[in-house]
């Protein structure tokens, strides 16, 4: 992966990170935690049951409905985001690679998050999770962040389910996980371990990175011999012009695909092209994604 | 069966490689790329690849096939199968009836063999269009074909060997028109060189297909092959040579015995002949009497002598009576200074028959005369009084000896409009006949005119003459000289004039005048005049069977021979009589005596054995068909390909 040279700085009011959904974190903040405890905003009343303590009993509750009832809070935490880069060989493609547009927008997401007073990991993989660096918040974070981001290199054959099952296993607290992935694979098969973080209390973004001969297969590359540079598949000899149709459609129906199963997963699924600038494609997500928070 | 009428042009179906060759040439560059969603695109492109390589294997099969079939169509291409009863091509079956099919073989003659093929051959195509043709003489055919072939078996039976060549050119036209269109046109023969004369297969039309059927044939044989006389113009009382040619077309030494008759002298000549050699006997006499000679070669001691025929050929010698003479002066023809006398001397002496005529006299001779008669002209008082009797006699194909004594001689110019072969320069004084210049110069000796003359370089030497001065007229471009003095003056010169001869020789033949009489140089120059002045006859003594002669003739037994259009034809060999006594003799063409076969495919013709296989096929040239799956293979590409989707380029 070749150098960052230049790291897209996000707006903090327009594009502001926000989670959807409540995610466990280390630090009091503005996000509401899906925890209650000593915070400051009341959620909801439950029964009482012994052990509980008797500073949480709402009194008053109790001398309206003549039931014992435990107050529980909501607790505003800072947001714990973990930036997922896909690493295998196929990322090592498009103008610029996909790899490179990858780790540029990791590392504008990690500078939003920190500026946001929130703490940033990285993770990265081809076919199972190999960096994965500690929280780190501040601004004295991000030379270590942009650093780590540097030295990913594609390589190898991808195999998304097992990277995510192997991050889900690897988080001890619910966070924001941003997945920055190619996505070809089938994908039926990542719709279990979506599901499995989400269901782990997670909050889930899938950014689909991909180059646009890979959306739709250009006429001018005549006749070519095809190689997978994961080589999962074997050569192929074909003529774009004649296979554009075909190709475009099944491509077509694999981003549908992978929209479908994010829905289902209830994460946030956004297209991307390599040829867009990063800025740009993430301002437009996390627009999409504040909407839909208020 | 399939067969090729071309073969060589099956080098085009090298061609069918074409498409394979284009393709490689003209295939897109495949350029590598790595590309992740490979998956995707094997996918979508599994069907359409698969579909794409059976269209590109069908174009490619039917561009090979259309060039293949083109090339095929190219090499003539033919299907041979057995003739199927009541149907197929006309066929047309040309028997050879000339002279050389009477050649033995094993035997039996080819012409019996070639007959006996004919019906096997009529036998195989029943029910098909067939006719036949006989190329003897006459030439005979059965007509337009039919599939009635009673009357065909009818001619062959009742056909004849010839004795002629068969024009074998012409039967195999009137073969071809009888087809009248497309068909099988077979001919039997013996592949002998005659066989084959004129014979051009590509100027047969278009659809007949020409076969040769080896009737069998080839053996040795020799023949007297011609009959000739020398001189050529024969008078009665002088010499004459009769040759007989022979030629030994075996492949052995022949040691032979030609016997020569004229009338009743014979001689026996023996003459040793290698193979493929030709020789000639000859017999000397003198003929006393004038008329037609019979003459007559015969032949014995060949060995396998194939043909007989030809052992023996009869001609006829035409004798003229003696020369008539006419010596024509204005002088004294006693005066033993004068010109005339050394002239009649000269005649005498050369065997002609000279008598004295003056100028008046002239027109008077002529007209009596009845052979060819030779003027000559000396010391005449007034040229212009002779001048229209010569015009006359050069008209009728006399000859003039133009003899130059005084200047009255040398002023004839002109006769009848025809300029003389030379032009009066000067006179010569007597200082130049004093200083040798008189003498002869240069003598073409090789002239038949001067060829006694060439065994005197002596005389012709010391020879000198008073005379003028002449050089050539341009105006008679075809004069030649014969002979110049020293001084580069014309001594002699001859050119045509009419039909017959103008002499001119510019010496004195007053004793006084000249040394001819010394050498005899007269003499031997009048003994060549008959035969150089007047035109030689035919070469051979005979003509060839076939040949066509006017006028009303009968064999030798008394049988009139049919007349056609005033003329009637000599069918066989012998000697024939016209009503007013005229000999004729016909004899077997020399072509037909050489036995040897020649190879058929110098012509581009194949030929079958007659005694072999000979089951007739039908050949069924397949270019049409050819070509029409071309146009079919293309046609089918132009419909077909489109809707299975366009090529990759």
């Amino acid at each position: 992966m070749s150098a960052l040279a230049a790291i897209p700085r996000l707006s903090a009011a327009d594009l502001e990170l926000s989670a959807r959904r409540v995610v466990e974190g280390l630090y009091a903040g503005r996000h509401r935690s899906p925890f209650t405890g000593s915070a400051v905003e009341f959620r909801d009343h439950r029964a009482y049951q012994p052990g509980d303590d008797l500073r949480a009993v709402d009194w008053k509750a109790f001398a309206r409905s003549d039931h014992l009832l435990v107050r529980r809070y909501q607790e505003e935490r800072d947001l714990p985001v973990v930036l997922l880069l896909d690493t295998s060989a196929s990322l090592d493609f498009g103008t610029p690679t996909k790899a490179d547009w990858c780790a540029q927008a990791a590392a504008a997401l990690a500078l939003l998050v920190i500026d946001q007073g929130d703490r940033v990991r990285v993770a990265a993989g081809a076919a199972e999770l190999v960096v994965l660096t500690p929280n780190a918040g501040g601004p004295a974070a991000m030379p270590a962040l942009t650093k780590v981001l540097a030295g990913l290199t594609p390589a190898g054959r991808g195999d998304l389910p097992a990277l995510l099952s192997g991050l889900a296993a690897r988080l001890e607290r619910r966070a924001l996980i941003v997945l920055l992935s190619d996505l070809l694979t089938e994908a039926t098969a990542l719709a279990q371990p979506l599901a499995a973080l989400t269901g782990r209390g997670h909050d889930l973004a899938v950014v689909q990175v991909l180059d646009r001969s890979e959306v739709s297969l250009p006429t001018d590359w005549g006749r070519s011999r095809f190689t997978d540079p994961e080589g999962v598949v074997a050569e192929l000899t074909s003529d774009t012009a004649l296979a554009k149709p075909g190709y475009d459609a099944a491509m077509a129906a694999h981003l549908e695909a992978c929209r479908q199963v994010c829905a289902g997963c209830r994460c946030d699924h956004q297209l991307a092209l390599t040829e867009e600038q990063v800025g740009e494609s993430l301002g437009r997500w996390l627009a999409r994604r504040q909407g839909r928070r208020t | 069966m399939i067969g090729l009428l071309a073969p060589w042009l099956l080098a085009g179906t090298l061609l069918g490689g074409l498409p394979l060759v284009i393709h490689w040439l003209t295939r897109a560059r495949v350029i590598p790329r790595r590309f992740p969603a490979l998956a995707f695109l094997l996918h979508a492109d599994a069907g359409r690849a698969r579909r794409h390589r059976w269209r590109d294997v069908l174009i490619l099969t039917l561009r090979t096939v259309a060039v293949l079939a083109a090339a095929l169509a190219a090499a003539g291409l033919v299907w041979s199968g057995a003739a199927a009863s009541g149907q197929g091509r006309p066929v047309a079956i040309v028997v050879d009836a000339s002279a050389s099919m009477g050649q033995v073989v094993a035997g039996a003659t080819a012409w019996s063999r070639a007959r006996a093929t004919a019906g096997r051959m009529l036998a195989q195509v029943a029910g098909r269009p067939a006719t036949v043709v006989v190329s003897g003489l006459p030439q005979r055919d059965g007509g337009a074909v039919a599939t009635d072939h009673g009357a065909l078996r009818t001619l062959l039976a009742e056909a004849e060997l010839g004795a002629g060549d068969g024009d074998p050119a012409g039967a195999l036209a009137t073969a071809a028109r009888l087809l009248g269109g497309p068909g099988d046109l077979l001919y039997i023969t013996d592949l002998s060189r005659s066989a084959l004369a004129g014979v051009d297969p590509a100027g047969l039309p278009a659809g007949v297909h020409l076969e040769l059927v080896d009737a069998g044939g080839g053996g040795g044989n020799c023949a007297i092959t011609g009959l000739s006389a020398e001189p050529g113009v024969v008078l009665a009382g002088r010499a004459v040579t009769v040759s007989a040619r022979v030629a030994n077309f075996s492949a052995v030494n022949q040691e032979l015995r030609v016997q020569i008759r004229v009338g009743a002298a014979a001689h026996v000549v023996p003459v040793t002949l290698s193979p493929g050699g030709i020789g000639t006997a000859t017999m000397t006499l003198t003929p006393e009497s004038s008329g037609p000679h019979v003459v007559s070669a015969e032949l014995a001691g060949a060995t396998g002598d194939g043909l007989a025929v030809d052992d023996q050929r009869q001609g006829v010698l035409e004798v003229l009576p003696a020369l008539v003479a006419v010596v024509v002066g204005d002088g004294d023809r006693e005066d033993p200074n004068g010109p005339l006398r050394p002239l009649l001397a000269a005649c005498a002496a050369a065997g002609l028959t000279p008598h004295a005529s003056d100028s008046a006299g002239l027109a008077a001779e002529l007209a009596a005369g009845s052979g060819p008669a030779l003027v000559i002209t000396c010391a005449l008082a007034d040229g212009a009084v002779v001048a229209p009797s010569l015009d006359r006699l050069l008209v009728a194909g006399g000859a003039w000896l133009q003899v130059i004594h005084s200047e009255a001689d040398a002023a004839l110019f002109e006769v009848g409009g025809r300029p003389t072969p030379v032009r009066l320069a000067a006179r010569v004084d007597v200082s130049e006949q004093e200083a040798g210049r008189m003498l002869l110069g240069q003598a073409r000796l090789e002239h038949p005119l001067l060829a006694d003359l060439a065994g005197q370089p002596a005389v012709l030497a010391a020879l000198a003459a008073y005379r003028y001065r002449l050089t050539p007229n341009g105006q008679a471009a075809d004069a030649q000289v014969l002979a110049t003095w020293k001084d580069g003056s014309i001594a002699l010169a001859e050119r045509p004039a009419g039909a017959g001869r103008w002499l001119v020789l510019n010496a004195s033949p007053a004793a006084a005048d000249t040394t001819l009489a010394q050498g005899e140089i007269l003499p031997l120059l009048m003994h060549r005049v008959p035969d150089a002045l007047f035109p030689a006859r035919s070469g051979d003594l005979a003509r060839d069977v076939g040949a066509w002669l006017p006028g009303t003739w009968s064999l030798a037994n008394g049988s009139a021979l049919a007349v056609l259009d005033g003329r009637v034809r000599l069918e066989a060999p012998g000697v024939f009589r016209a009503l007013g006594g005229k000999l004729a003799a016909a004899a077997v063409p020399a072509l037909e005596s050489d036995l040897r076969p020649i190879d058929p495919g110098i012509l581009g013709l194949s030929s079958r054995s007659a005694d072999g296989a000979t089951r007739l096929v039908e050949r069924r040239p397949l270019w049409p068909w050819l070509l029409a799956l071309a146009a079919c293979c293309l046609l089918v590409e132009g419909l077909l390909v489109p809707r299975l989707g366009r090529g990759s380029r």
